[in-house]
């Protein structure tokens, strides 16, 4: 899920001088889950915005997802058509694909930070940093290029004070963990496995995956 | 595989100008083998000849291995090599938090850039006594593996922070006779 937080209300009404008629967009995945673009952040939106004209607000399922944002907003489509801007409470991702989708200027209202586990509301974590090239099936289930700071692909590095890493002194060193996992479900023998450096000519942004059929 | 250094060898963590550089000519006199450190304002590799003259035995260089890229420690192992520095000690640097301060960027570990220089010397990109050393640690299964794993793989040395030496490992280690920290 991608995790995201409430751009400032002051610095996005800002960016809304000239712009009088609004359609607001929200997120009902990960953005919801936040509690940053699901309905009632859409309708708190729209009260925070009532000196402009809202002409419509709308939650869209995968508001990333050009088809179903190209789907969902021709129920809207005129109020779409009339709008001076769209205000999109999504992620960067999704942002974008309203701007693609309907050619209208968009207004990113929140902040998009990282690919988190959801542990319960209001928890998120970052376990995974799209590396592209996985190490998990040596490390027992845990992703030690995001856990740590460094980005060690084979630890653990000399920093570690004990078990604990020197970065954030109150955690375990992320490849203690790995070992010591390694070593309860009798794979020790991975704990050695060579990772080669991450290879940038296959992980360079802007990042694309087409399926050859 | 390089002749490993007899003797303890003195860290200077930081070189900041051309008097903390030379007031280290006693030191080294004292001690024969010397470490410098990348962690002053004044880089090592750049002042070669000056560390050269205080008449250190051997002369080791660290190479963090912190916001430089595989290309750029390649640059760093081949410059020490030609420039006559008895070997280097890779080092994975720490790690700054403080305020305003860009957060460090890793491109290779140490088991990378290790693996990178021992086949740069195997190519001759390095001289053949041009001795690679890694920072590891004690005092944890993980740590421990890991700093066998190091020598294993053919590093001539490993350099511990003071405390807890590895067992098995005493004949390849060195002690730093004025630990800076790993840091
Ligand atoms: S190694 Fe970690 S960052 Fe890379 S893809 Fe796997 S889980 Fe993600
Ligand atoms: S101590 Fe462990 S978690 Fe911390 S930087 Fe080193 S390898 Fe990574």
């Amino acid at each position: 899920m991608i995790v995201t937080t409430k751009k400032d209300l002051d610095a996005i009404k800002g960016l809304l001088s000239d712009k009088k008629k609004l359609v607001i967009v929200g997120c009902a995945e990960c953005a919801a889950v936040c509690q940053t673009g699901g309905s009632e952040q859409v309708r708190e939106m729209a009260e925070a915005l009532s000196n402009h004209e809202v002409l419509a607000t709308i939650s869209i399922q995968s508001p990333c997802d050009k088809r179903i944002s190209s789907r969902d907003l021709k129920r809207i489509a005129e109020e779409v058509e009339e709008a001076d801007a769209l205000i999109a409470l999504t992620c960067g991702s999704g942002a974008q694909a309203l701007d693609e989708v309907t050619s209208k200027p968009v207004i990113a209202a929140l902040d998009t930070h990282f690919l988190g586990m959801v542990e319960r509301l209001g928890r998120f974590y970052e376990r995974c940093s799209h590396c592209g090239q996985c190490i998990l099936n040596d490390t027992a289930g845990l992703c030690a290029v995001t856990a740590c700071p460094r980005r060690v692909r084979n630890g653990p590095c000399e920093h570690i004070l004990g078990t604990k890493c020197d970065v954030y002194p109150q955690r375990d060193c992320v490849w203690h963990s790995v070992y010591e996992r390694l070593k309860e479900r009798g794979m020790d023998a991975l704990f050695l496995a060579y990772h080669g450096p991450v290879d940038w000519s296959k992980n360079h942004s802007p990042r694309e995956e087409i399926w050859q059929r | 595989m390089a002749e490993m250094i007899s003797g303890p060898v003195l860290y200077a963590p930081r070189l900041e100008t051309l008097e903390t550089l030379s007031a280290l000519k006693n030191l080294c006199e004292a001690h024969g083998n010397i470490l410098a450190g990348e962690y002053g304002d004044l880089s090592p590799l750049a002042f070669y000849h000056e560390l050269k003259n205080l008449g250190c035995e051997t002369l080791l260089v660290e190479i963090l291995l912190k916001n430089k890229n595989r290309g750029l420690v390649e640059s760093y192992l081949v410059t020490a090599s030609s420039l006559g520095f008895s070997g280097a000690v890779l080092a994975m640097g720490s790690f700054d938090k403080s305020p305003g301060m860009p957060m460090p960027v890793y491109d290779l570990d140490t088991a990378q850039a290790l693996r990178l220089a021992l086949d740069m010397r195997k190519a001759g990109r390095l001289r053949e006594d041009f001795r690679i050393g890694v920072r590891a640690a004690s005092g944890s299964g993980a740590a421990e593996t890991r700093a066998r794993y190091y020598i294993t793989e053919g590093a001539d040395f490993i350099v511990l922070p003071p405390g807890g030496p590895v067992p098995g490992l005493e004949g390849h280690t060195i002690t730093l006779k004025e630990a800076g920290p790993a840091a």
